[in-house]
């Protein structure tokens, strides 16, 4: 699915990784060619497309992170103490900032800048460089997994771990004789142990 | 993209609305402005306002200024001072910079509730 095999991995040109990168085709029937395999069954059933769905989502977000940053700054001016200066303020608009932050990584990925990443005509979930100038940040569509990020660097160096390694397993000898250590609870001079008869 | 801002229009003349007649309703703000004719009424005094670059203190100095409060990240006087203080006239040049509270206060719980063992001997400028 993602023509990422292990021969792949192996291969001495690592630098094909790169051209060989496509993003996951969407489970609900798109292709990568742009069309839909089930005819738009769905979009004549009136299902929006997911990547209308969550531009509305970041949008919101968005708009709720940068406005809890505005609070601040607009408390901070109003009351000029500095312990209005709280980044608890925030924290209702955590998950927009944290999108944003996603979204400015992936924006800063190699991969997205060479184009590889960001065609958002298949529907695609790495699709945000052909979204409207005006949305800037908020075209891009979450999540972004790891294994999407895992096609240049990495590989270079290594096969990412996607080839089971042999390790060396150690299995520790067990001690049988010990029990319970209620067993063992006896004062031996008083009363003399299990252990201790047994050694007479 | 008419058909998106079209749909985002509808979606937030539905959403702002309804949200913030919940917060108004369902939150303290109405019940402030009946009470003292305004919804964002706290017990602590308004200062006057800033200017934009001239310094003013207020009584516990936070934002002096309008660009030196959200125009500044001091994260030099950070590491130098990682900690805040209470000072009224002696205080780390990080508490009038917001952005750098914001940074400190979300980076280390330490930073406010300092236990009195980090107090210096010599006192910060």
């Amino acid at each position: 699915m993602r023509g990422h095999r292990r021969g792949q991995l192996a291969s001495p040109r690592p630098e094909s990784h790169a051209r060989d990168f496509r993003p996951c085709p969407p489970a609900d029937g798109a292709r990568s060619d742009g069309h839909r395999a089930d005819g738009g069954a769905r979009l004549a059933a009136g299902h929006a497309p997911a990547a209308r769905r969550a531009t509305l989502g970041s949008v919101l977000l968005t708009l709720a992170a940068l406005g809890y940053v505005g609070f601040v700054a607009a408390y901070a001016i109003q009351y000029r103490d500095f312990s209005v200066m709280k980044a608890i303020f925030m924290l209702a608009g955590l998950l927009g900032l944290v999108m944003l932050f996603i979204d400015g990584g992936r924006r800063g990925h190699p991969l997205h800048a060479a184009g590889s990443i960001g065609d958002g005509e298949d529907g695609g979930r790495l699709q945000g460089s052909r979204a409207p100038l005006f949305l800037g940040p908020l075209g891009s569509e979450l999540p972004y997994a790891p294994q999407h990020d895992a096609a240049v660097r990495p590989r270079l160096v290594g096969e990412h771990g996607d080839v089971l390694q042999l390790v060396a397993v150690r299995v520790a000898e067990e001690h049988r004789r010990g029990r319970h250590p209620g067993d063992d609870d006896r004062p031996k001079i008083v009363v003399p142990s299990r252990d201790f008869d047994a050694v007479k | 993209m008419f058909s998106t801002i079209r749909t985002l229009a509808l979606y937030g003349t539905i959403f702002v609305p309804v949200v913030a007649a919940a917060c108004w309703t369902l939150g303290p703000y109405g019940s402030h402005y009946r009470q003292s004719g305004s919804a964002f009424v706290t017990n602590q005094p308004v200062s006057p306002l800033p200017h934009l670059i001239e310094k003013t203190n207020p009584t516990r100095p936070g934002l002096t200024s309008v660009v030196d409060g959200l125009l500044t990240f001091r994260y030099v006087d950070l590491l130098r001072h990682p900690r805040n203080t209470q000072g009224r006239r002696v205080y780390p040049r990080h508490r009038t910079s917001v952005w750098t509270q914001v940074y400190a206060r979300t980076h280390s719980i330490h930073f406010d509730a300092w236990p009195p063992a980090w107090a210096a001997r010599i006192p910060s400028s």
